[in-house]
């Protein structure tokens, strides 16, 4: 047993290109990760093996011990991804887009249902329970997806750009509620080009580059591989990241 | 400002019809998108040139024949109309409401009207395009051969399309304001399919039922008042009524621009900001199968379109169906049986297809932790659901009468709804539900086995409902195209 939410060793995927190149990576239960990237650099491609989307060519995936290829219906138990383009159906209303994901996840109907409530009137979405999601704004249907990433309540909570398409009181929200998740014990890693959000949020930080990772640590580990105590995340990122 | 410079009339109305061009297709290479257009150019025209070249000897009406041939053209006329209110609503829902352009085009430093006048002749041009492209070639090739007075019919056409803009118009703002646009959506969708298959099948009348069409054409033999007689005599040339069919398509138009379509753009802003709350405690459905298959249902329950679309295709097989399966006596039991079998084997295929290959969130189930196979019989069994109920209707209706019938309508149709919905399963590429008219374009073979096998299965029905032994045979064909295809099957396929 050890204190590892995600452990990713050795990773590798090649599509038309090498995306993911045999990549360590470990990510300790009870704090939030920041995983950054250029463009292309293999972040979602990752995260998608990681959340089960995506077979990989070679290499390991273990999520709170269990072997995430090899048993992978236990390991999405304890995973909930959110990608940030919402995974809804637009014809379903939010209360039914929540009944579904709690059938998929085999959670109980009447604790799921009071848990969807909690979840809807805290992410402002109570009034549209019975709107349908094709009606939504972007940073609605955003919320949505969130509550039906929370409704099975994940240990490990996989997030690719939360904050796309968010204004700026569900943008703090969703910050906020990362925070809480962490505090309460559970796990989060995310994507963003938001580097503050990094910056502010994270307890380490990683960055990839064509598939690699090329820096990873708190920001002030990052600033003394730099050698500049007052470097700004964006100059470290610019430097290691290649952009 | 000229009417074809940029903001004029014209320009707004080029900008209309090249938007409605465009959402007709999406076939990228050249021989897919060309030559449809050819043939959709060429055949037309040459028959209409042989069917104007075969009737160039007809002289003027006879006074004893004027009646029944204004009846009979008065009455496709009329028919006509009800078909162009039905695509016209249509265009009217995605043209005012759907494209979500409204905001842009009336933000712009244009007058209003003419913007939304724009909108209406441009649903007139796309509702009286084909209708115009079948009649015209023999138009204008009777106008050559002697009849020059026949295009009145091309004026008709053109008219009553923009009559039935204008009242589709009408109707969709009624539509709007009373049950807000979804609802309106759906029942212009399914007054739609309605109208169409209704004309279609009357159209069949004869092929049918002979003597019911026997006894209509005795009917519009009788005299009719005389003003319902204009458009027919517009058609044929006839100045008065054509000048007045023409001046009722101008009020009409200027009717729809300067009232209905400022009303129907106004409703379409604010009905779409109402959202119907329901109260009272939550409740969730317990079980995997169960949800899965109430979601998938529920989604195929709010797309109107789609459920259009399938409904269209049943009842345009009725009287082909009636044709090929009409015994000495009409309709027999084993002739319903099969006819059931086909049709539940057709409707589980198209509904397997938007259940199965047009998930919309295949990563959702692919990321939940459950075995992909509990899902996709999840979604088998919500694909067959509905052509089950459908057989089932059919054996209840027939049980009393042929009993064993009945039970060969139920087993047939189940094993034929299975039976299509997997090979949908297997062999469908995931693709979005917009495409569901076009779906069976990319794959010529699944689209040919499944006919084969709707007529395995039906031929089966037929023959084991009369008894015969030879029902083995289609029987046969029907298990060795399934065997083959459970050996042909990708071995491995996503959740959705």
């Amino acid at each position: 047993m050890t204190d590892a939410a995600l452990t990713v060793t050795r990773l590798r995927k090649s599509f038309a290109r090498v995306a993911v190149d045999d990549l360590d990576l470990v990510i300790r239960t009870g704090e939030l990760y920041a995983l950054l990237g250029p463009n292309g650099a293999g972040k979602t491609t990752t995260l998608r093996m990681v959340a089960g989307l995506l077979t990989p060519d070679s290499g390991g995936i273990d999520i709170f011990d269990i072997d995430a290829l090899a048993d992978p219906i236990a390991a999405k138990r304890r995973v909930a991804w959110l990608p940030d383009d919402p995974l809804l159906y637009d014809k379903l209303t939010p209360l039914e887009y929540l009944e579904f994901i709690a059938g998929l996840w085999g959670i109980d109907p009447g604790p799921a249902a009071a848990k969807a409530e909690e979840l809807l009137r805290w992410l402002d979405l109570w009034d549209q329970r019975d709107a349908r999601c094709e009606t939504f704004s972007r940073g609605m249907k955003q919320k949505t997806a969130l509550a039906g990433a929370l409704i099975h309540d994940p240990a490990l909570l996989i997030l690719d750009e939360p904050l796309t398409g968010l204004d700026a009181g569900a943008a703090r929200q969703v910050k906020d509620l990362l925070v809480e998740r962490v505090a309460a014990g559970g796990t989060v890693i995310l994507t963003t080009h938001i580097l503050e959000v990094a910056e502010r949020l994270a307890d380490r930080i990683g960055i990839i580059r064509a598939g690699r990772l090329v820096a990873e640590g708190t920001l002030d580990e990052l600033r003394n591989l730099r050698g500049s105590a007052d470097a700004s995340l964006e100059e470290m990122f610019i430097a290691l990241a290649g952009e | 400002m000229t009417p074809f410079a940029a903001g004029g009339f014209a320009w707004l109305l080029r900008h209309e019809l090249r938007l409605a061009l465009r959402g007709t297709g999406t076939r990228t290479s050249w021989v897919a998108r060309n030559v449809p257009n050819i043939l959709l150019a060429t055949v037309p025209t040459i028959g209409g040139c042989l069917l104007a070249w075969s009737v160039r000897d007809i002289g003027a009406v006879p006074d004893r024949l004027a009646d029944a041939v204004h009846g009979y053209l008065g009455v496709a006329i009329l028919g006509l109309l009800a078909l162009m209110i039905s695509t016209a609503s249509i265009a009217v829902l995605r043209t005012f409401h759907e494209r979500h352009d409204l905001d842009l085009l009336l933000s712009a430093p244009l007058p209003p009207a003419r913007v939304l006048a724009a909108k209406a002749v441009g649903v007139a041009v796309t509702v009286a395009a084909p209708f115009l492209l079948f009649t015209l070639p023999f138009l204008l090739a009777s106008a050559v051969l002697g009849h020059p007075r026949w295009l009145g019919g091309g004026v008709v056409v053109a008219a009553d399309a923009m009559l039935a803009t204008a009242i589709a118009i009408g109707l969709i703002g009624v539509l709007f304001s009373a049950i807000g646009p979804r609802q309106a959506r759906t029942v212009a969708q399914l007054g739609a399919a309605l109208l169409g298959g209704s004309i279609f099948i009357a159209s069949q009348l004869g092929s049918i039922s002979p003597a019911s069409a026997h006894r209509l054409s005795r009917l519009l033999a009788v005299r009719w008042p005389s003003p319902l007689d204009w458009p027919a005599r517009a058609a044929l040339g006839e100045a008065v009524p054509l000048l007045a069919m023409v001046a009722l398509a101008a009020v009409a138009a200027w009717a729809s621009a300067a009232f209905g379509a400022r009303h129907l753009a106004a409703s379409s802003d604010t009905a779409a900001r109402r959202v119907r709350v329901r109260s009272g405690p939550i409740r969730f459905a317990r079980g995997l199968m169960r949800v899965v298959v109430v979601k998938e249902l529920r989604l195929i329950a709010r797309d109107p379109e789609l459920i259009t679309q399938i409904a269209l295709r049943l009842v345009y097989m009725i009287p082909l169906a009636a044709l090929v399966l009409r015994g000495k006596h009409g309709l027999d039991a084993p002739a319903i049986a099969a006819a059931t079998t086909a049709c539940a084997g057709l409707l589980a295929s198209s509904l397997a297809w938007i259940i199965v290959c047009a998930e919309d969130a295949p990563d959702l189930l692919a990321a939940a932790p459950v075995v992909r196979a509990v899902i996709e019989r999840a979604k088998l069994a919500a694909a067959c659901l509905v052509p089950v109920g459908v057989a089932t209707v059919a054996a209840l209706a027939l049980v009393r009468a042929a009993p064993w019938s009945a039970v060969v309508t139920l087993v047939m149709g189940a094993v034929a709804a299975l039976a299509a919905a997997l090979l949908q399963a297997w062999f469908g590429k995931p693709q979005p539900r917009a495409v569901f008219r076009r779906r069976q374009s990319g794959s010529f073979v699944l689209g040919l086995g499944e006919i084969v096998l709707a007529g395995a299965w039906s031929g089966t029905a037929a023959l084991a409902a009369r008894g015969s032994a030879w029902a083995i045979a289609p029987a046969l064909l029907g298990a060795m195209i399934m065997a083959g295809a459970i050996e042909a099957r990708p071995g491995a396929k996503p959740a959705s």
